[in-house]
């Protein structure tokens, strides 16, 4: 009786010692995982159980959060929102959405400055960054690359992303800058984005977080659902260069249940980076070098906004870039760029974030 | 102690340096081995160490072993450890000396439910950050070790003790998988929260009873077979059968504990299944370990 009432009032004394005065880290909305637009959650960690610390109570009311309803563990704070919308817009217009991927590594910053100079003529609704986003483990490597998406936010763009192979070599400095959750879903207007975190080495989805997808697929009927993770899902074998420097992992296990419920759940897109190199496939894991208008998922590979490039597939051309997908009424109008200038859009092509030589009509 | 020490102290450790990953090349972390120095320590010269024989350093040992971690975890509460910042990974590396000083000696209550309890408790809180079953660890000798130094015989010890490796090299391959599964969401707490539960309940009469009659083969057998079983959707059922024949294959370990021989083949299995569930690049074993595709 003794040992346990000790082993009572230890535990509560502990857990003031390391949490007070109540301090709150908050998770969601956070850097790379938006407010949404319709309806969304504040998620926030604090030290002590059950005591938001007051700023955060401030900063929860400024924003129009209510109706607190604490999670099982009675250890975090959720909020459900009625709606601080970024951007009021009809969702069956016309949106523009911007994938990234591999992002410039420190010293090349002129090229973090070009792409958020071409974001003020794109004006996209929200940009997508797929992993790889920052290289160093320094903290002032990845206050770099904040300053880069609180830059988009400051133009009225936001940033939804997920870690690539590159953040573990970083993990802690990622976690501190992106909060813990690794992989998340953000709806914004028509869109529901299921960001996954296909995580270093494993080049895989865990179990957990394989369940979560599936049950976050099955929840979307009637929206437009785009998917990001940083590992592609079709190996490069037949339309192959070469492993390039290894950039050739994809997605290891569950890959083709994984495929299967794309198709199944109606995803108009599963977008990629990691190869340094741009690629689209079907749902057979055809690359598709002949059109850009076929049926089913689009399994697309947006070549690195800055840093080596590489040749993959067959797929002949490399420099950086990023993609630009249009939809109306929900869905896919275009996702490639016209490089030859003839006003179609050209198969599997990114858009240039620096020039490059022209191709004649149809000459890629 | 023993049983906390492992799971709440070297589980959480080594859960924090697969988080940081690893962080080898930062000179700071050298502070952070110590403990496992300290292991080594307990192989080779296990008397060097026993705080039983000095009970004028008890106290301030207990003392300063749950400042440190309180301290450590103060520090690192909500932000995660950085291995390179010297602070933090001092105060990890003096709380873990403090535990490997007191972790041969057994309380009166070392071999009830009560260390178990403790270990679901802690292993639940760290739900909000993976840091605190340092605390937990920290802590556990104030609660654990007052009392008359030395504590009850094993009971229905085994006439052949066995290899006592097997045990913490399949917990450490099997016990973590929650951790690599979830990373650092709340997830993983339940089904290790289940595991202490499911300890405690092996230490109760009947199951006890039943238990009792497996030969040692068996039980390591079933443990390993549930271990391998782990899936998200079952986990807390996977967690408490889990514990329950974990309290059995523990209290059939030879007295006194090897300590050294536990600690080093916990931290194998935990930095091998770490190495299994990241697949390392080596084909297929990825997908053994999950039961994969």
């Amino acid at each position: 009786m003794y040992r346990t009432l000790l082993a009572i009032l230890l535990t509560l004394a502990a857990l003031v010692a390391v949490g007070w005065p109540p301090r709150a880290r908050i998770d969601r909305p956070a850097l790379g995982l938006p407010a949404e637009t319709t309806q969304g959650a504040l998620e926030a960690t604090l030290s002590l159980p059950f005591c938001p610390p007051e700023d955060l109570k401030r900063r929860m009311v400024t924003k129009g959060f209510k109706d607190v309803a604490w999670t099982w563990q009675g250890l975090r704070a959720r909020r459900s929102i009625t709606a601080p919308a970024l951007k009021p817009k009809d969702p069956s217009g016309l949106w523009k959405v911007v994938h990234i991927a591999d992002l410039p590594p420190p010293g090349r910053d002129d090229l973090l400055k070009a792409f958020l100079a071409q974001m003020v003529g794109v004006r996209p609704d929200f940009i997508l960054a797929t992993g790889d986003l920052g290289y160093g483990d320094s903290a002032a490597d990845w206050d770099r690359i904040e300053g880069f998406f609180r830059d988009l936010e400051a133009m009225g763009i936001p940033v939804v992303s997920c870690p690539g192979n590159h953040e573990r070599k970083a993990w802690i400095q990622y976690l501190r800058h992106f909060g813990p959750i690794t992989w998340h879903r953000v709806e914004i207007g028509p869109f529901t984005i299921l960001s996954l975190d296909s995580e270093h080495g494993r080049d895989q989805l865990t179990p957990a977080q394989f369940g979560w997808f599936q049950r976050e697929l099955e929840a979307t009927r009637g929206r437009t659902v785009l998917v990001q993770l940083h590992h592609p899902l079709f190996k490069s074998d037949a339309a192959s260069q070469g492993e390039a420097k290894g950039s050739g992992g994809i997605l290891g296990a569950k890959r083709d249940e994984f495929i299967r419920l794309c198709q199944l759940n109606g995803v108009a897109a599963v977008l990629s980076g990691h190869w340094h190199s741009d690629a689209v496939f079907d749902v057979r894991g055809r690359l598709r070098n002949d059109t850009c208008d076929f049926g089913g998922t689009k399994f697309i590979v947006t070549t690195t906004l800055g840093n080596d490039t590489r040749k993959v597939t067959r797929w002949p051309l490399a420099y950086h870039g990023y993609r630009v997908l249009t939809f109306r009424e929900g869905a896919l109008l275009s996702y490639t760029a016209d490089l030859d200038g003839d006003g179609q859009p050209d198969p599997i092509a990114s858009e240039p974030l620096l020039p490059i030589a022209p191709l004649k009509a149809g000459g890629h | 102690m023993a049983l906390i020490w492992l799971f709440l102290f070297l589980g959480t450790w080594v859960r924090l340096l697969a988080i940081a990953g690893f962080g080898l090349h930062h000179g700071a972390i050298a502070l952070a081995l110590l403990p496992l120095l300290l292991v080594a320590l307990h192989q080779f010269r296990p008397g060097w160490l026993q705080t039983s024989a000095r009970p004028a350093l008890r106290w301030p040992l207990m003392m300063l072993t749950a400042l440190a971690a309180l301290a450590f975890v103060r520090l690192t509460l909500l932000n995660y450890w950085d291995p390179s910042e010297l602070p933090a990974t001092a105060l990890l590396g003096l709380a873990g000396v403090g535990l490997a000083c007191l972790v041969r000696e057994e309380g009166p209550a070392d071999f009830g439910p009560g260390p178990w309890l403790w270990v679901a408790l802690w292993m639940l809180i760290s739900a909000r950050d993976p840091a605190l079953g340092l605390v937990g660890a920290g802590l556990a000798p104030l609660v654990f070790l007052p009392g008359k130094p030395g504590g009850k015989p094993a009971r229905g010890g085994p006439s052949r003790p066995g290899k006592p490796w097997v045990l913490p090299l399949l917990l450490g391959l099997f016990l973590p998988r929650p951790w690599w599964d979830w990373g650092l969401l709340p997830g993983s707490s339940l089904p290790l929260a289940a595991f202490g539960v499911g300890g405690a309940l092996g230490c109760l009469g009947a199951i006890d009873g039943t238990l009792r009659r497996l030969p040692s083969w068996s039980v390591l057998l079933f443990l390993a077979l549930v271990g391998l079983a782990y899936g998200p959707a079952w986990s807390l059922a996977w967690g408490t059968v889990l514990g329950l024949f974990t309290a059995e294959a523990f209290r059939r370990l030879p007295r006194p504990l090897p300590l050294g021989t536990l600690a080093a083949f916990w931290i194998l299995g935990l930095v091998l299944s770490f190495t299994f569930q990241a697949n390392a690049w080596l084909p297929g074993l990825g997908h053994l370990i999950w039961l994969g595709n």
